[in-house]
């Protein structure tokens, strides 16, 4: 029977800031369906203009709460970039470090917090104390574990303050680091249980394909996160690399009617960024355990499903923590010292590519002669991703009303769809908001 | 193992720089940084934005007492204006559906801390009632003036408090 439908979602739940979804079927004919971003611009690049490059990483940090590590790193590896800084190998290692603890951070939070309760039928992770208050408890220990590893490397989890222009301001002791090490070890079991949660869980995952251009950091020396070349890749393999300077190349931004956040495309008409792009276009550089993870949920690049992001997110927090344990060894038995930053040689452009959780982000700063920003420039993997979640939506649709699915089913399907992407669409607001009942 | 972290009191200031007024419990934090009126023999003064969950890591045996200071709309209090309470004196009134770095509450990530068995320490808040809520960096002529007062009187309840 052909039927009429009409779902709207206003501000979808359990992701990162406001979208919407809208959808009008009549007669069993699709007339919209539109995911649409109705936040408002936050003119970060104006606000580093005039500012001092020691300063422009303090400010676009603030982009994002999550990602706060990523925007830093991004930020300050465009700005040595356009200083002329070359950093020291140890540098290089504990910023890697760093980007692990985030990405583990973020992902656990995605994972358990908000993804978790659409497979086990709930409406939040509320409900999930009372009927599986154990993986509950796991989750924040391991989230615990992510906040405690972040903020010893970069002083803070959120907006970190020892990761600077040249270097750090202040590096962990080997101590620290040892004992870093003993929680990272100790967290194994809790991986394991979280495999095996996952596991139980992931037949509920949807089988969904639409093949579409995977996008990521990809470098020979570390599943790219920290640094390395753009990696395009096509569904059927063919790949095309651009250094970061040439990023433009990659994003290819324009503007759309229902959206205010710009939409992105490359050799197709939109691209996905996040963990399953990092994971086709980076596998080989998988840690062996990690690997061992990918081959048990049967994941293999190139997957074109977009709701397998969040068991790829899965196999990064396993990447995650083997790879920082072997980062952590190299530390140690290298030495850590105290290092003086290192200096700019130049005042010009630069850009650079750091992966965020939820994909490639790209900052690029111009500097005058006084060190100050005269031009800034930052393109979120949220962004580049709304155009691929309105394609994806649109092959979706058809699928699910032609397996007759009730208005219900589809609200939801469309709802997990967006929240595997793992939107962080922009920050909002966290006041308190009480009525006093015993005072 | 011993925690990373591990004073005993703690000053901690939650909310959203680019979101005008609801930033007072982060500017108040940096403004105890600047000026140095942090005596760290005493308690740490730290700001940890939106990201709730976080809370938990100082929620342990190390911890005796934390002071939250956050932008709150509070029934009573017209802009500027701040009280100190304990969790248990009020009731939230913010609908929310989940926990995320994007939607959090104090209030009801200190109830998932209590019903997973967390140590809970000794918690006041101090709500701060915004002027105005908006996206934008900054906080408004009203909070500024105040957020010198503001700090001394965070300072004062934590040293005493716990």
């Amino acid at each position: 029977m052909k039927k009429d439908m009409h779902i709207h979602v206003h501000h979808v739940t359990r992701v990162e800031g406001h979208g919407n979804i809208t959808v009008d079927v009549k007669n069993g004919k699709v007339e919209k369906c539109e995911w649409a971003v109705p936040e408002s611009p936050r003119f970060f690049e104006a606000m580093v203009r005039g500012r001092h490059y020691s300063e422009v990483a303090r400010i676009t940090s603030r982009i994002c709460g999550i990602c706060s590590v990523g925007h830093t790193l991004a930020s300050v590896k465009a700005s040595e970039a356009a200083l002329g800084i070359e950093v020291t190998a140890q540098t290089k290692k504990l910023r890697r470090l760093l980007k692990h603890a985030e990405n583990f951070d973020s992902h656990v939070l995605h994972v358990y917090i908000l993804v978790a309760p659409d497979l086990l039928g709930v409406k939040s992770v509320f409900p999930l104390v009372a009927t599986h208050g154990e993986v509950v408890k796991r989750a924040l220990r391991l989230k615990r574990l992510g906040h405690e590893w972040g903020s010893l490397i970069g002083g803070r989890t959120t907006h970190p303050t020892t990761v600077l222009p040249g270097g750090f301001s202040k590096v962990p002791t080997v101590k620290e680091l040892q004992e870093l090490k003993e929680k990272m070890v100790a967290a194994v079991p809790d991986l394991v249980e979280t495999l095996n949660t996952v596991e139980a869980l992931a037949p509920k995952v949807p089988a969904f394909s639409r093949p579409t251009e995977y996008i990521a950091v990809a470098s020979r020396e570390e599943y790219g996160l920290y640094d390395g070349e753009v990696s395009c890749l096509l569904p059927d393999g063919n790949r095309k690399v651009y250094p970061a300077s040439e990023y433009r190349k990659v994003t290819n931004e324009y503007v759309v009617a229902q959206s205010t956040a710009k939409y992105a495309k490359h050799r197709l008409d939109s691209y996905a960024a996040g963990a399953l792009a990092r994971f086709n276009n980076n596998y080989e550089m998988l840690h062996p355990e990690a690997k061992k993870v990918a081959a048990r949920f049967g994941l293999k690049p190139i997957c074109t499903n977009p709701y397998m992001n969040s068991v790829a997110q899965v196999i990064e927090v396993v990447n995650d923590v083997y790879c920082s344990i072997g980062i952590i060894d190299d530390l140690l038995s290298s030495g850590i010292k105290d290092e003086a930053l290192v200096k700019p040689t130049k005042y010009s452009k630069g850009a650079s590519a750091v992966e965020v959780p939820r994909g490639i982000l790209f900052h690029e700063y111009e500097y005058d002669r006084d060190g100050m920003c005269v031009a800034g420039n930052c393109i979120i993997p949220t962004n580049q991703n709304h155009a691929n979640i309105q394609r994806d939506f649109d092959k979706l649709l058809p699928e699910l009303l032609d397996a007759n699915k009730s208005e219900k089913e589809i609200e939801l399907a469309m709802e997990m769809l967006v929240r595997a992407y793992d939107p962080c669409i922009s920050c909002s607001t966290h006041y308190v908001d009480v009525k006093f009942v015993n005072r | 193992m011993a925690p990373f972290f591990t004073f005993m009191k703690y000053l901690i200031g939650i909310g959203n720089y680019s979101m005008y007024d609801d930033s007072v419990g982060l500017r108040l934090i940096e403004h105890i940084h600047t000026h140095h009126l942090e005596n760290d023999s005493k308690f740490r003064a730290i700001e940890i934005g939106g990201n709730l969950l976080n809370l938990l890591t100082y929620f342990n045996e190390e911890t005796d007492a934390i002071l939250f200071v956050d932008a709150g709309r509070i029934e009573g209090l017209s802009p500027g204006e701040y009280l100190l309470f304990t969790p248990n004196e009020v009731d939230t009134t913010k609908e929310l559906k989940n926990i995320s770095t994007h939607e959090g509450d104090l209030m009801k990530v200190i109830e998932l801390a209590r019903t997973t068995g967390y140590k809970i320490p000794e918690i006041r808040v101090m709500g701060i009632a915004p002027l105005e809520v908006k996206n934008g960096i900054g906080l408004s002529p009203l909070l500024t003036a105040h957020l010198h007062h503001y700090a001394r009187t965070a300072i004062d309840a934590i040293v005493q408090f716990g």
